[in-house]
C-alpha cells in the first residue's frame, strides 16, 4: 500500500487550443505540478503515433482534450481525434496495456475548475492501475 | 566505422559501372537517387558525409543490385551499416504513418509486456501446447488493427495459416507473448532494439522446444535465417515458410483440394525470393490449386520488382509510382487476382489502389496465397 501511495504517475495531456484547455497564457508545453499539457492547434492533430509515442517514451496515461461533439472549430477536428483514440485504444489492448490509460474528453472544461476535477480523477485512476507496463524492469 | 563498412561490404571494389543504378526500381522514378553515386561518394570520401545523405534511406533493400553487381559488392550490408552509423549521429529517414510501428517495436522490447494477441484464434482453428511446429504469428495482429480502413483483412492470413497446418494434420503452437522479429529496427538502423527483440523471441522459441518454426511473413523468415545466426549463433530449429511447408506436404502425399476457377499472378516478395531463393515452392502451390490459371508477369522470379515500400520509412509518391506501375503490369496479364506472399506487400498494393486519381487500368484484387489455399482446402482434415 505504501508503494502505491509513493507512485507518482507521468501524465501527458494533449490539449486543443480552442475548447479552452490549451488556452493562450499558457506555453506550447506546459508543466503543472502532477502532469505535463502539450497544446495543440485542434484536437484533430493528435493520432495513434503520437499517442502510442507518449507511451514508448514511459508516460502512464494519456488524456486527449477537444471540443464538444458538432462544436469543433474546424467541423470535423474532434471526430478525427474520436477515431484515432479508438484505434490506439485497439492497439493497446493488443499490446496488453490497459486502455483505460488513455482518456478523450470532449467539452469546454476550463471553467469552474472542472479541468481539475477531471484531472484529479484520471489521475487517480491511473494511480490504482499502476505504472506503464514498460517501465516495469 | 565507416572504414569497417566499406572493407565488409567490398565497396572499394566499385568499378563505377553504374549496374546497380540502370535496374534499380527507386532510380526508375526518382532521378536523384543512384546508389553507384551513394558508394562511389562514400568509397572517395569516407569523412561520414554520406551519413547525412537523406537519399541512404530511399534504398528498399529489395537486392536487385547486389545480384547484378559484377563485383560482388554488398549494397545490402551497406545500406544496412550506413543506417546503423547515421542513426546513431540523429539522422533518419521519414517514417511513415507518423513512426507509428517504430514505437509499436520498441514498445515490444519491454520484458514485462503481457499481450493480448490471440482474439483471432476461433474455435475450429486447432492448437496445441505440445507439437514439433510453432507458428510464428508476426505482427498479423497489429497490420490487422492499424490498417483496417484498407480491408486487406491481414489476421485472416494468420487464420488461414493455423487452417492448413490443421488440414495437413499439424495442430501448432503459437505464443502468446512472441515479439516483432526486429527485421524493421534492423533495417532502420537500430541495432540496439533489434538485439532486444531478437534475444526476447531467441528465449521463447528456445523455452518452447519446437523443432519447426513455420512463418507466413517472409521478413520473419529472413530475419530468424539470415540475421539472427549472424549475431546469436546457430538456433538448432528449422525455419519454413508456409508455402515450403505446403509444398513438401503436396509432394509427398495426394491431397483433394476444392477447384478455384480463377486466373491469377504472383508477386515475389524480395524477402522471399531474392533473399532466400523460394521461387519454384510458392508457385508450386499455386498450381496445385486444381483449375487454377497462372501466369507470370513479365518481369518475376528474380526479376520480380519490389512492392514500393521497406521498413516503414520513406514511403513517397516514387513508391506509389512504382507501385502503380507493378499493378498494371499484374493486371495486363490478364489476371483477376494478384497472389502475394508476404503481409507487407499486400498492404502496400492495397493502399497504392486507394488513391483518388488511381487509373482503372491498375485495378486488381490482391489476395495473399495462404488466404487462396485456405479457400481450397476440403473442410475435413487428412490425418
Amino acid at each position: 500500500m505504501n508503494q502505491k501511495k509513493e507512485f507518482e504517475p507521468k501524465v501527458i495531456a494533449f490539449a486543443c487550443h480552442w475548447c479552452g484547455v490549451g488556452r493562450n497564457e499558457i506555453n506550447p508545453v506546459e508543466d503543472f505540478s502532477n502532469f505535463k499539457l502539450v497544446k495543440l492547434l485542434c484536437s484533430g492533430r493528435i493520432n495513434t503515433a503520437l499517442i502510442l509515442k507518449a507511451f514508448e517514451k514511459g508516460a502512464d496515461g494519456v488524456v486527449v482534450f477537444g471540443c464538444p461533439e458538432g462544436k469543433c472549430h474546424y467541423n470535423f477536428g474532434n471526430k478525427n481525434a474520436i477515431k484515432e483514440c479508438e484505434l490506439s485504444k485497439s492497439l493497446l489492448d493488443l499490446l496488453g496495456i490497459n486502455a483505460k490509460r488513455l482518456k478523450v474528453e470532449l467539452g469546454f472544461l476550463n471553467e469552474n475548475g472542472k479541468l481539475d476535477e477531471v484531472m484529479d480523477e484520471f489521475i487517480e485512476d491511473i494511480k490504482t492501475l499502476g505504472p506503464n507496463p514498460l517501465r516495469v524492469a | 566505422m565507416i572504414s569497417e563498412t566499406i572493407k565488409k561490404t567490398k565497396a572499394y571494389f566499385c568499378l563505377d559501372c553504374g549496374k546497380c543504378t540502370a535496374l534499380c526500381p527507386v532510380t526508375r522514378y526518382n532521378k536523384s537517387y543512384s546508389p553507384r553515386k551513394l558508394v562511389i561518394k562514400t568509397v572517395n570520401s569516407p569523412d561520414g558525409n554520406t551519413l547525412k545523405d537523406e537519399r541512404l534511406w530511399s534504398c528498399l533493400t529489395c537486392m536487385m543490385c547486389q545480384e547484378r553487381c559484377p563485383s560482388g559488392i554488398d549494397y545490402n550490408e551497406f545500406t544496412k551499416l550506413m543506417r546503423r552509423d547515421a542513426k546513431n549521429l540523429g539522422f533518419f529517414g521519414e517514417p511513415t504513418h507518423g513512426g507509428i510501428f517504430e514505437s509499436l517495436w520498441k514498445i515490444m522490447t519491454a520484458p514485462k509486456l503481457n499481450q493480448n494477441r490471440l482474439d483471432w484464434l476461433t474455435p475450429d482453428l486447432k492448437i496445441s501446447d505440445n507439437s514439433e511446429y510453432l507458428y510464428f504469428v508476426g505482427c498479423l495482429p497489429y497490420f490487422d488493427q492499424f490498417f483496417s480502413d484498407l480491408k486487406t483483412d491481414s489476421i485472416k492470413i494468420a487464420q488461414s495459416v493455423v487452417k492448413i497446418l490443421n488440414f495437413f494434420g499439424v495442430e501448432p503452437k503459437i505464443l502468446k507473448n512472441e515479439r516483432c522479429c526486429g527485421h524493421d529496427l534492423l533495417w532502420t538502423g537500430d541495432f540496439e532494439n533489434f538485439k532486444t527483440l531478437a534475444e526476447q523471441n531467441i528465449k521463447l522459441l528456445k523455452d518452447s522446444n519446437v523443432k519447426y518454426v513455420i512463418t507466413s511473413c517472409p521478413e520473419c523468415l529472413t530475419t530468424f535465417k539470415l540475421d539472427y545466426p549472424e549475431v546469436f549463433g546457430n538456433l538448432d530449429l528449422k525455419f519454413l515458410h508456409i508455402t515450403e511447408f505446403i509444398s513438401e506436404k503436396l509432394s509427398s502425399n495426394k491431397y483433394e483440394l476444392k477447384r478455384v476457377n480463377k486466373k491469377v499472378t504472383y508477386q515475389d516478395p524480395c524477402r522471399l525470393g531474392r533473399y532466400l531463393g523460394i521461387y519454384q515452392k510458392p508457385r508450386e502451390v499455386i498450381t496445385s490449386i486444381p483449375e487454377i490459371e497462372f501466369t507470370e508477369m513479365e518481369r518475376s522470379g528474380r526479376n520480380s520488382v519490389c512492392c514500393g515500400t521497406s521498413c516503414w520509412t520513406n514511403c513517397d509518391r516514387y513508391s506509389k509510382l512504382l507501385q502503380i506501375d507493378r499493378l498494371k503490369e499484374a493486371k495486363s496479364t490478364g489476371a483477376e487476382l494478384l497472389l502475394t506472399a508476404c503481409p507487407k506487400c499486400q498492404i502496400h498494393f492495397s493502399c497504392a489502389q486507394k488513391d483518388e486519381n488511381y487509373p482503372e487500368e491498375g485495378k486488381i484484387e490482391i489476395v495473399d496465397l495462404t488466404t487462396l489455399f485456405a479457400e481450397a482446402i476440403l473442410k475435413q482434415s487428412v490425418a
